[in-house]
């Protein structure tokens, strides 16, 4: 029986990724429309995107972020700061609130080298939420190096919007 | 298509023995395995690969291979005989298949004879045409004179192990025709999630089946040593865990899933223990799980990027990858002494080693101003070799024999599987008529 149990779990986890399809939408939708500067900033529960494509985060929390790198860096941009202070407090002084950082690189190089970097930046990302007083439960961290690419190409633009930290909330608290 | 109709059937029986559990549950799990078949038996069809020699070596062995006796086309991929034999050694690079026995050093003949309603006897003979110490052209040696039965859907293998007795006895190295590989079919769509398998083939490409279908990555697929069983990382529920999956069975459990990373398997090699990378101490470090007891040691500890363990063919060794300089280098933790030193100086991007079978040559992702080429270093030497010039290769696995680099390539758009020969003289290429091949895996030989 506990065989059948295992074989049983086998097959509930192989789906799992499948139903996760209609439950958990990744990639937030461009529900505002935003010029990126302050003023005009409009908010909701997901970023809009400039011109060249990539997410302008919300300056309203809770919202979900994206987070751009340079090309094998780990180092956080001071522009995106603004925001990702404005999450931290928010997941600071709410206790229940749950956000994942997904990790991610452009597809040069090593696969399994790739992970170990998008971890980086997503332990970029953690030790400034967590210097703003965020719990360490409060945050799940994957990298996904670059087997989850935004976009596809394998031009300077493309590598551009790949280097990414997606930060999602999971629970807003 | 053969195959999946099997894992079908697996996949069946544990919906058989859920029913105890209600019928609630059996209606749902029914759905799930709707959905997994469906996607294997559409895909996998379509998803076969099929080699292409892209350059071949000017020493090949010219050989003939004629026609079997009574041969039919009834071999499974509906070829002949003699077709699989002359595409497994022409395909080697070792040898140019030709049909004149005057410019030619050996000769296969064969016979085949139907002795029941699905069951063959299948005879062959390998003779040299030139023997040594003699001008006396009708003075041939016959090297190998053998016979076996087979039923049909088994005539392919059996070609595969004639080739690999002819490769044996021309080259004195064991083939590697019968050997299998793993690899990771991705489709992307505009519109939904992508779609990750990950397949199992004949080493030709031919016969793949679908172990695992699923909307998030699949990665770093390894054999155990005994070729049973594959481990692979899979990022169901957003979280990276490495599995064990047996290969008759298709069951499979979780071997690691600690918080954060569990990445980069590497069996060792009597297959007892797996090396691994995890961030239980916070960044990526190399451990080491006695598979009985699970227990864990930690090898690597600092601040870098340490990961893609890999497994000297003696065990004493682990060579890894670590930015711990700077770029990516590849360095050796010796056990005995738990000393690590750096092993590639060549350039500042080395990543992604593995051991050729006699542990003397070590195989690598090597970057060359911003080009990613598989390269090899002699590890007395220090000498390193670019074997490829793809631009954009990772992910080398040597085949068993360690004479051919399965690797990841990219050709016309696409992610493809690449092999070389690690002289670096014969090139082929695994194109697939859908999606992005990649992150491949050659198994051990096989019983």
């Amino acid at each position: 029986m506990k065989k059948a149990l295992v074989k049983i779990s086998v097959v509930v986890l192989a789906a799992s990724s499948m139903l996760l399809l209609t439950s958990c939408s990744k990639k937030p939708t461009a529900g505002s429309e935003s010029n990126g500067s302050d003023a005009s900033q409009t908010y909701g529960m997901n970023s809009g995107t400039d011109s060249d494509g990539f997410k302008v985060n919300s300056l309203k929390a809770p919202s979900n972020q994206t987070y751009y790198f340079a090309f094998n860096k780990s180092d956080f941009r001071p522009q995106d700061m603004k925001a990702l202070l404005i999450q931290a407090d928010y997941i600071a002084s709410h206790a229940n609130a749950r956000v994942r950082l997904e990790g991610n690189t452009d597809n040069r190089g090593s696969r399994e080298y790739n992970i170990g970097l998008g971890w980086h930046r997503d332990q970029t990302v953690a030790r400034i939420l967590e210097q703003q007083g965020v719990r360490a439960n409060q945050i799940q961290m994957v990298s996904y190096g670059k087997e989850n690419p935004a976009v596809p190409g394998d031009n300077e633009h493309a590598w551009a919007l790949n280097r990414r930290v997606d930060f999602i909330y999971k629970q807003k608290g | 298509m053969c195959m999946n109709h099997v894992l079908f059937l697996n996949i069946k029986r544990v919906l058989f023995s859920s029913r105890k559990r209600g019928e609630a549950m059996r209606v749902f799990f029914e759905k799930i395995v709707l959905l997994i078949a469906g996607f294997s038996f559409l895909t996998a069809a379509h998803a076969a690969l099929h080699l292409e020699l892209t350059q071949g070596m000017n020493a090949a062995i010219p050989i003939v291979i004629t026609p079997f006796a009574n041969q039919t086309n009834n071999v499974p991929g509906n070829t002949t005989l003699s077709q699989v034999i002359s595409n497994d050694l022409q395909n080697s690079g070792q040898f140019s298949v030709t049909t004149s026995q005057k410019s030619a050093n050996d000769l296969v003949t064969g016979q085949v004879r139907q002795i029941g309603p699905s069951r063959y006897q299948v005879s062959f003979q390998l003779v040299n045409l030139v023997p040594a110490n003699t001008t006396d052209a009708t003075n041939t040696t016959t090297l190998l004179n053998l016979s076996f039965t087979a039923n049909q859907a088994g005539l392919r293998g059996l070609g595969h192990h004639i080739s690999d007795l002819i490769y044996q006895k021309l080259t004195g190295v064991r083939g590697v025709f019968s050997t299998k590989i793993a690899y990771v079919l991705v489709q992307r769509y505009a519109d939904r999630p992508s779609h990750y398998q990950l397949i199992v083939a004949d080493q030709d490409g031919f016969n793949p089946q679908t172990l695992l279908n699923s909307e998030q990555p699949i990665m770093s697929p390894t054999w155990t040593p005994d070729g049973r069983e594959l481990a692979y990382v899979s990022f169901e529920g957003h979280h990276a865990s490495i599995y064990i999956q047996n290969l008759a069975t298709g069951g499979r459990s979780i071997i690691s899933r600690y918080p954060g990373m569990n990445n980069s398997p590497a069996f060792s090699p009597h297959g007892r223990r797996l090396a691994l990378v995890l961030t239980v101490s916070g960044n990526p470090n190399v451990f080491v799980m006695d598979l009985a007891g699970r227990r864990l040691t930690q090898l690597t500890n600092d601040y870098s990027i340490d990961t893609e363990p890999t497994w000297a063919p003696d065990g004493n060794a682990l060579f890894f990858t670590s930015n711990r300089a700077g770029g990516p280098e590849i360095y050796r933790y010796d056990f005995a002494s738990r000393q690590v030193s750096r092993v590639t100086f060549d350039g500042n991007y080395n990543a992604r080693a593995c051991l050729t079978p006699d542990g003397k040559t070590l195989v690598m992702m090597h970057r060359d101003s911003g080009s990613f080429n598989i390269a090899k270093q002699d590890l007395s030497s220090g000498r390193m070799t670019t074997l490829t010039d793809g631009g954009s290769d990772d992910s080398p696995s040597l085949a068993p024999n360690g004479k051919m680099v399965l690797y990841g390539t990219r050709f016309a758009g696409r992610e493809v599987l690449g092999l070389v020969s690690i002289d670096g003289r014969v090139k082929l290429r695994l194109p697939s008529q859908i999606g992005d091949v990649q992150d491949p895996s050659w198994s051990p030989f096989l019983q």
